[in-house]
């Protein structure tokens, strides 16, 4: 069935909108529909009416409309109490670069009301004896306690606040990497923040596409994931930010093996020091069995690197350091990366060494 | 492991003071002295370095035995009971550690100073090293608050920085108190109002201009602290000429209020002269300031 | 605990310069404006002292030495509770420092406050308990948040002038604790 639907303002003559409602409807049933005003409701009477059709093929005949129902009257000011001036929407959360409309209603005169947006008076259209409305465009984003907007007539002091919120954006740099094969550590760059008060900040959510798991993140731009014994190579990631106003995601799809970054190396210290010659060792951590590591290992003489080698390393890391000038002072550093798919190195680690000075 | 748990010594552990006698007694299971044919004769006892002489034990019956200090000097050490079984063969029976050291000192000279835009820190004077492990602890009240105790930290153990806002006006109540296994111990009380303990921020932006009608002033210009919000200050003005190396300064008397300016006469015309300013609360308690950054300036030429 | 100064003349003259301090809207008020986007000068008219939030000039003035500090000690009781509400309603990310240590001055002033009692010879009935005469509840919480940021700033109006206002009585003050 098709319906149709009639809105008017002020009066039921005025009619500010007109539409159609599609939907397939069962015996007895009760049908929703929501239409959302640019206007508050609260600064007019609104009048509403419907008729329908049958739109059905199998009944080509009877596509003629109904009889249009009476007009349902929607009218909030009766509850709005004993006050001779209001402004409305109330504390209304919008994104910044919206329209907005704010209206005040005065149940006396007229004349001596003065509006202003923050502090700058401005002028609004009269809708009625009683009500004006002011149209703001691409509204910015002023501070996170809202933009204030009062209407003032004499004493009388009458206001709302409109927050401001400013858009989210979507995740950038979003990537995991894991350093143990047990934790998995996403990080990512929000972008602006939204926070305003009283309105939740923005929220992040990680969602694994082939364990179908989710989880809430605590923090804005990283969140850790266990890896369990048993879960897959392959991972797809989607990172849902999300506020009171929006939704992004963004995604990433990797081979946790391609995703290794080794802690950094430790205890690095030289055994077996000669004129010429110098045992470095270091250790690593383990990241699963049968899991080697690549080692780049760089000498530094005088501020220069003067010798730079790469060594297979499983747990224990050693490299003999030759042809070394004697009593000579040479900082040696070391970093590790996943020798089946280098992703990212670990951090360097350094150490100072002196060679002994020649035999005479 | 038969031998471990073949006796104890009383006490198990123990902290004595320097200066002081100390005695310790072993005690044997029976069943060991018998499997091993000794009695409490075959008693010796070590500290970490040597043996005891004999001269210091004294049997007290088949299976204990005991050893006295005295006048004991500075001691960390281990003190162990152990006997010579069949074949000579040394045996440890038990050990305790035995550390000397002092009771604390009573805290004195105790102050505290606000340095200004920062928490108030105190400090005071420990006394001796009791070598052992002290903790002290700063406590601070008004009449109808009680504040957080203040644990020193490791890197400076006398002093400490209160963690909560400082309210001027308001007077305080602060002590200290020392603790270790050997006694505790207390700082006299100081009661006093925060306002009189501040080190104002040093005067900034110091401006030197002369005067093409007077050769012989310079006029100074500078912001004060924000302390001067909150009290009266005075100054302390000096001067040299430039290539000179020994400070003049302004009488205190004509520096002694409030101010955030001032006009140094009786110059040489023509002369390069550098100025640096420093202030206290008028009243003079508390602290001063640091010097502010030197600025300098010249007189007119003569006329 | 600790003691409180028996200086009547020591006592009175940091309690009124503590009130100096506390009295001046840059302490409180200024940065709550700002914060709130009030800070124009269209609107400062609004933001006026709601008549009854605190005793006025004239009931101050009135009343003894011993019923005048224990007006004082229960407003500024009231005080530090709205300043907790007023902290609450602040978005996470922005602390209003000066609302932090306009408390602390607050219960500072309480405890000069308290001192002054006993010099008199009367602090045992100090307890911030009930509501000071002469002052209406505190308003119905507000509806949205434009009422709140109005009855704050009319508040803190409020509290600014009270301080004064008390700070005009304590300069009255004789220079011998004599009671009256």
């Amino acid at each position: 069935m098709v319906f149709q639907i009639q809105i008017s303002r002020f009066n039921s003559s005025n009619i500010i909108w007109v539409g159609n409602y599609s939907t397939t409807v069962k015996q007895n049933q009760v049908l929703h529909w929501s239409w959302e005003s640019e206007l508050p409701l609260e600064c007019a009477t609104h009048f509403l009416r419907i008729r329908s059709m049958v739109d059905d093929a199998s009944f080509p005949k009877s596509t003629i409309w109904s009889n249009w129902s009476s007009w349902e009257k929607v009218d909030v000011q009766d509850s709005l109490g004993q006050d001779t001036l209001f402004v409305f929407p109330n504390d209304k959360l919008v994104e910044e670069g919206s329209n907005v409309t704010i209206c005040y209603i005065s149940r006396n005169n007229q004349n001596n009301i003065s509006c202003l947006l923050e502090d700058e008076q401005i002028n609004g259209e009269q809708l009625d004896p009683h009500v004006f409305a002011f149209n703001l465009n691409n509204v910015p984003f002023i501070r996170e306690t809202g933009t204030n907007f009062y209407c003032q007539r004499n004493k009388t002091v009458k206001g709302i606040v409109l927050f401001v919120s400013k858009v989210l954006e979507e995740p950038k740099d979003f990537s995991c990497e894991t350093q143990d094969f047990k934790t998995l550590n996403c990080t990512w760059d929000p972008g602006r923040n939204t926070d305003l008060r009283k309105h939740a900040s923005q929220r992040y959510t990680l969602f694994e596409f082939y364990s179908g798991e989710k989880k809430l993140c605590k923090h804005k731009n990283w969140c850790n994931w266990q890896i369990t014994q048993d879960s897959q190579e392959t991972y797809n990631f989607t990172l849902i930010a999300e506020n009171d106003l929006r939704k992004r995601s963004v995604s990433i799809l990797f081979n946790l093996t391609q995703r290794v970054r080794p802690m950094t190396p430790f205890s690095v210290s030289f055994e077996t020091v000669s004129a010429t010659n110098a045992m470095m060792t270091w250790k690593v951590h383990s990241i699963g069995n049968y899991s080697s590591l690549l080692c780049n290992v760089e000498l530094y003489g005088e501020g220069r690197m003067i010798q730079q080698h790469n060594v297979s390393v499983k747990v224990n890391g050693e490299f003999l350091l030759s042809e070394l000038e004697p009593n000579t002072k040479y900082t040696a550093q070391v970093r590790c990366a996943y020798d089946k798919h280098i992703w990212k190195w670990s951090e360097w680690i350094s150490q100072s060494f002196i060679t002994l000075e020649a035999a005479p | 492991e038969l031998l471990h748990s073949c006796g104890h010594i009383n006490p198990p552990s123990a902290v004595v003071q320097c200066g002081s006698n100390f005695t310790a007694v072993c005690v044997v299971k029976e069943e060991c002295m018998d499997f091993f044919h000794v009695n409490a004769n075959y008693i010796y006892w070590k500290t970490s370095h040597f043996t005891i002489p004999k001269e210091q034990y004294t049997i007290i019956n088949k299976t204990a035995s005991s050893v006295t200090f005295t006048n004991i000097g500075l001691l960390n050490t281990h003190l162990t009971c152990n006997v010579l079984t069949f074949g000579q063969i040394e045996q440890n029976v038990y050990g305790i550690t035995i550390i000397s050291g002092f009771p604390p000192e009573k805290p004195k000279n105790l102050d505290c100073i606000v340095d200004e835009g920062k928490k108030m820190l105190c400090h005071w004077d420990p006394g001796r090293e009791t070598h052992l492990e002290t903790n002290f602890t700063l406590k601070s009240e008004w009449a109808t608050e009680k504040f957080a105790d203040c644990k020193p930290k490791h890197d400076a153990p006398s002093s400490c920085v209160l963690d909560y806002t400082i309210v001027y006006f308001v007077n305080i109540e602060v002590w200290v108190e020392a603790e270790n296994a050997l006694g505790k111990t207390k700082s006299d009380h100081i009661n006093f109002d925060p306002v009189d303990k501040v080190k104002p921020s040093a005067p900034r932006n110091l401006s030197v201009s002369n005067s093409e009608e007077l050769s012989s002033i310079l006029k100074l210009a500078w912001s004060n602290p924000y302390f001067k919000t909150v009290a009266r200050l005075k100054y302390n003005i000096q001067y040299r000429t430039k290539d000179a190396s020994v400070w003049s300064q302004i009488p205190c008397e004509d520096t002694a209020s409030t101010r955030s300016s001032f006009t140094v006469q009786d110059l040489k015309p023509f002369t390069e002269y550098v100025f640096r300013i420093r202030c206290i609360k008028a009243d003079g308690k508390g602290y001063w300031s640091d010097w502010s950054q030197e600025a300098s300036g010249i007189t007119y030429e003569d006329r | 605990m600790g003691g409180c100064s028996g200086d009547y003349q020591a006592l009175l003259g940091q309690l009124q310069q503590q009130m100096a301090l506390m009295q001046d809207t840059s302490t409180l008020l200024d940065p709550f404006m700002r914060l709130e986007g009030l800070d124009k000068l269209r609107f400062s008219e609004h933001c006026t002292e709601r008549p009854g939030a605190f005793p006025s000039d004239n009931a101050l003035r009135t009343l003894g030495r011993r019923d005048f500090l224990r007006m004082l000690s229960s407003t500024l009781q009231r005080v530090l509770h709205r300043l907790a509400v007023l902290q609450q309603h602040l978005p996470e990310t922005q602390d209003l420092e000066e609302l932090g240590v306009a408390r602390w001055n607050i219960l500072g002033l309480k405890n000069n406050i308290y001192c002054m009692s006993q010099l008199l010879g009367g602090a045992s009935e100090l307890a911030p308990t009930t509501a000071a005469p002469g002052t209406s509840p505190p308003p119905t919480p507000a509806p949205d948040a434009f009422q709140s940021k109005l009855q704050g700033c009319r508040f803190l109006h409020g509290y600014h002038r009270f301080l004064h206002s008390a700070r005009r009585v304590f300069s009255q003050w004789g220079s011998s604790p004599s009671r009256r």
